[in-house]
């Protein structure tokens, strides 16, 4: 595993930070954010790679993402970055994907398999910080509801 | 969930396009939702296959919340009627 950790708040991949050396001809991962504060969770997919324009050029430059410094794309939780401190928060990297269509559908599956949407903590709260599953299925639709 | 961009005949593209496009992708979800709840790998391979197969309409681009396609139409159409019909005598 990596010794090449360049970043604050690394993500780890089965106990070990990950950095760029073991990216490899991974195409993506699927992770899970853990707030330490709020005991909240977020579970999400994130690309290695963004694929870049060069002027008129039709050809794409391939170049790493933003995924060191990323805390996911979902307002509430980015709210709580904010308010709480990147170091409140504990990033995962739950598994790792050579293409596009498997990272996709992994996480679906995860969001699935762990009920992101009816999950809740013992004060009431969601367990999660995810508001819907592919613009499809709806917290506000399921959450708090036995029917 | 979906927008075309489209010159004439928006109404019948309306009815014919763009309503399948989120028929099939709201069944796709559904699906894969069922098929995930099982325990049985071949199930999960199952899912996998439909999240591949319809990929570019399940996975939006981050921060967007609209599926956008450009669909094309030969001038005189090409009914569904027409589909399945081969004339090899022309």
């Amino acid at each position: 595993m990596s010794t090449d950790i360049d970043y604050e708040n690394p993500w780890t991949y089965n106990g070990k930070v990950f950095g760029s050396s073991d990216i490899q001809d991974y195409f993506g991962f699927v992770y899970h954010i853990h707030c330490n504060k709020t005991n909240r969770d977020y579970i999400g997919r994130k690309y290695f790679w963004s694929f870049r324009k060069k002027g008129s050029s039709s050809r794409r430059t391939k170049m790493e993402s933003d995924w060191k410094k990323y805390y996911g794309s979902c307002p509430e939780l980015k709210e709580d970055v904010e308010k709480y401190g990147k170091e409140n928060f504990t990033r995962t990297i739950l598994s790792l994907h050579k293409t596009k269509g498997k990272t996709n559908f992994e996480e679906t599956r995860q969001l699935f398999t762990n009920n992101v949407l009816t999950e809740a903590l013992d004060d009431g709260t969601p367990k999660f910080y995810n508001g819907n599953i592919l613009n499809r299925y709806f917290r506000k639709d399921y959450y708090g509801n036995n029917d | 969930m979906a927008t075309s961009s489209t010159g004439t005949s928006e109404k019948i593209i309306m009815e014919t396009t763009i309503e399948p496009v989120v028929q099939i992708r709201d069944w796709s979800i559904d699906r894969i939702h069922e098929l995930t709840q099982t325990d049985s790998k071949q199930n999960h391979l199952n899912a996998l296959a439909i999240s591949e197969e319809f990929d570019e309409w399940l996975n939006l681009p981050d921060g967007e919340s609209e599926l956008t396609y450009l669909c094309l139409e030969r001038e005189n159409g090409f009914g569904d009627q027409e589909i399945d019909v081969i004339d090899y005598n022309s």
